[in-house]
């Protein structure tokens, strides 16, 4: 029994599994590399992988969706194509690391400062605050959508808002949300979306990508070939080619297409529905044991399809291992790369056991989990 | 009705090499289309056989089962044109019952004609050497007046005006 699909969702869809392999079998050529048919093949595929990228999240163009090895490339690109020395930032409290230690580095080498808005243990976050944090002096905003180890998913459409009625653009890490709630990029007015396509959206890991809003450029993270204009000793100006140098993850994009078009066919709502109801149902299964402590909103409140928990103070590790040898069932225990969060929830010494489910779980599995962490809470008593 | 247009080859355009060209094909013959276009097109070149026209700096050339782009970005953005055309051409085929057939030829008008109402100013903000240059692009639309920065002075509304009425 999988739990873990906030780190990466399991299983995939059949389709996805079958697209990896036709694409091996029977087209196995370069996108943008080559005057052939099977070259023609690859290069429709890709275009399709981006504008199936580009309907799920509402982006105007399939050139808006550039493509990346996960989020953590994407959010890279972002902070270190736009910020320089001395400039500042505003992010919230409870970032994971792939935002948290690129801003770091920065901190280190180019003096940059980071401002913070405080997250509270409940999982919700004052506008207010990041407001107040806004000078002349921010040159970027980045908030996660939703933490990976709290759960609540944050009113960035209202983030957003401020932070472009001050000029600054907005990154949003909705390396949770994809694939778990509906996204919009133009309702919520984000100019950058980092995604992967390995946790909510059902692909293949090593696929991923940010969507940027038309008329944005950002210095380029890596240069090298892009099948265009190779007489230019400099990247491309254009994207997506401009932020793509090297031979793209055509296998894993591939099955990253079937993926999206599996969400595209069942509907994200529905989904999302999927997904709430389960956690909805764990929640209110574990309400009764008072040993049991959850973190983040209180049911029944939007989530990413994920819970952080402990079991009066035993080690997470342990309950996670107990999971595991016992019922057979996977959960992740520990900081889950996301320090700042534990920080947030006190429980940066300890971890927490986080148990995140998917499309293919189902209420009867959540309910032997209940079962199965009410046995281990009475034992530990 | 076209259902897919599959692209054969993609090299640098020649005018401009940062700029790429593209032979396409599209899966059925297209010929009987083109009147048509050339009744829904403002400034088509229509030859029997063959017509031309440009959305923004993208020309397009459609010829039986071929579309030829040129002056596109990358293959996403050849892509994302074709998705257009495709529309574009489908929609047309569509309405074909409401539309009346155009067989008129382009007619270019003389560069001199146009000459008369430039500013002379030789300034070679348009990219040209001289305005001479430009009148001779111009009459082969293969110039927007916009290029032209003094003719968009309040002083020279009224040529303005009558020469995107003499443009095709």
């Amino acid at each position: 029994m999988y739990f873990d699909n906030s780190a990466t969702s399991f299983p995939k869809p059949e389709c996805v599994y079958n697209a990896v392999m036709d694409y091996m079998k029977n087209v196995g050529a370069s996108p943008g590399r080559g005057t052939y048919a099977k070259a023609e093949e690859a290069n429709r595929l890709l275009y399709q992988t981006r504008k199936a990228a580009a309907r799920l999240f509402g982006a105007p163009r399939p050139s808006n969706i550039v493509f990346t090895a996960n989020s953590t490339e994407a959010i890279n690109l972002v902070i270190k194509g736009i910020l320089r020395q001395g400039d500042h930032v505003i992010t919230t409290s409870c970032e994971h690391n792939a935002v948290w230690r690129p801003l770091k580095k920065l901190e280190q080498s180019l003096g940059i400062v980071v401002h913070t808005i405080p997250c509270s243990p409940d999982g919700s976050i004052s506008v207010k605050d990041a407001e107040s944090l806004l000078s002349p002096l921010v040159r970027l905003a980045v908030f996660v959508h939703s933490s990976n180890v709290i759960g609540s998913v944050f009113p960035v459409g209202e983030l957003t808002e401020i932070a472009r009625k001050h000029g600054v653009p907005v990154l949003v890490d909705a390396s949770q949300t994809a694939g778990c709630v509906p996204i919009d990029v133009e309702e919520l007015g984000v100019d950058y979306l980092a995604f992967t396509g390995h946790k909510g959206l059902m692909g293949p890991s090593g696929t991923g990508g940010l969507y940027i809003r038309d008329g944005l450029v950002l210095d380029t993270l890596k240069e090298g070939g892009t099948g265009s204009m190779a007489v230019s000793p400099f990247q491309p100006e254009d994207a997506p080619d401009r932020y793509e140098a090297g031979t793209i993850n055509m296998a894993g994009l591939a099955g990253f297409k079937a993926s999206l078009e599996f969400i595209d066919e069942t509907g994200i709502e529905e989904i999302s529905r999927h997904k709430q109801s389960l956690i909805t149902r764990l929640m209110e299964g574990l309400e009764s044991e008072s040993d049991i402590i959850m973190y983040g909103p209180p049911s029944g409140v939007l989530r990413s399809g994920l819970l952080s928990l402990n079991i009066g103070g035993a080690s997470p590790y342990d309950i996670a291992a107990l999971l595991d040898k016992r019922y057979g069932i996977m959960t992740r225990a520990g900081l889950h790369c996301a320090p700042q969060a534990h920080r947030v929830l006190g429980t940066v010494e300890t971890g927490t056991l986080r148990v995140s489910v998917g499309w293919f779980n189902t209420k009867q599995q959540i309910d032997t989990l209940v079962l199965a962490l009410k046995e281990i809470a009475q034992e530990l008593r | 009705m076209i259902k897919k247009i599959t692209v054969v080859e993609t090299s640098p355009c020649m005018a401009d090499k940062t700029k790429l060209k593209g032979i396409t094909e599209a899966d059925c013959d297209l010929a009987d289309l083109l009147p048509y276009i050339n009744a829904e097109v403002k400034r088509a070149d229509y030859k029997p056989g063959s017509i031309s026209f440009k959305r923004g700096i993208i020309g397009f050339t459609i010829m039986n089962k071929n579309i030829n782009i040129t002056k596109f970005d990358n293959l996403t953005h050849l892509y994302e044109l074709l998705d257009w055309v495709k529309e574009f051409l489908n929609d047309i085929e569509a309405r074909k019952n409401s539309i009346t057939p155009c067989y008129d030829l382009l007619k270019y008008p003389a560069p001199t004609e146009i000459y008369k109402l430039l500013p002379k100013t030789n300034c070679g903000q348009c990219g040209e050497r001289s305005c001479m240059a430009f009148a001779g692009k111009l009459s082969r639309m293969n110039a927007e007046p916009e290029q032209c920065v003094p003719m968009y002075n309040e002083e020279n509304s009224e040529k303005l005006k009558l020469l995107k009425e003499i443009l095709p």
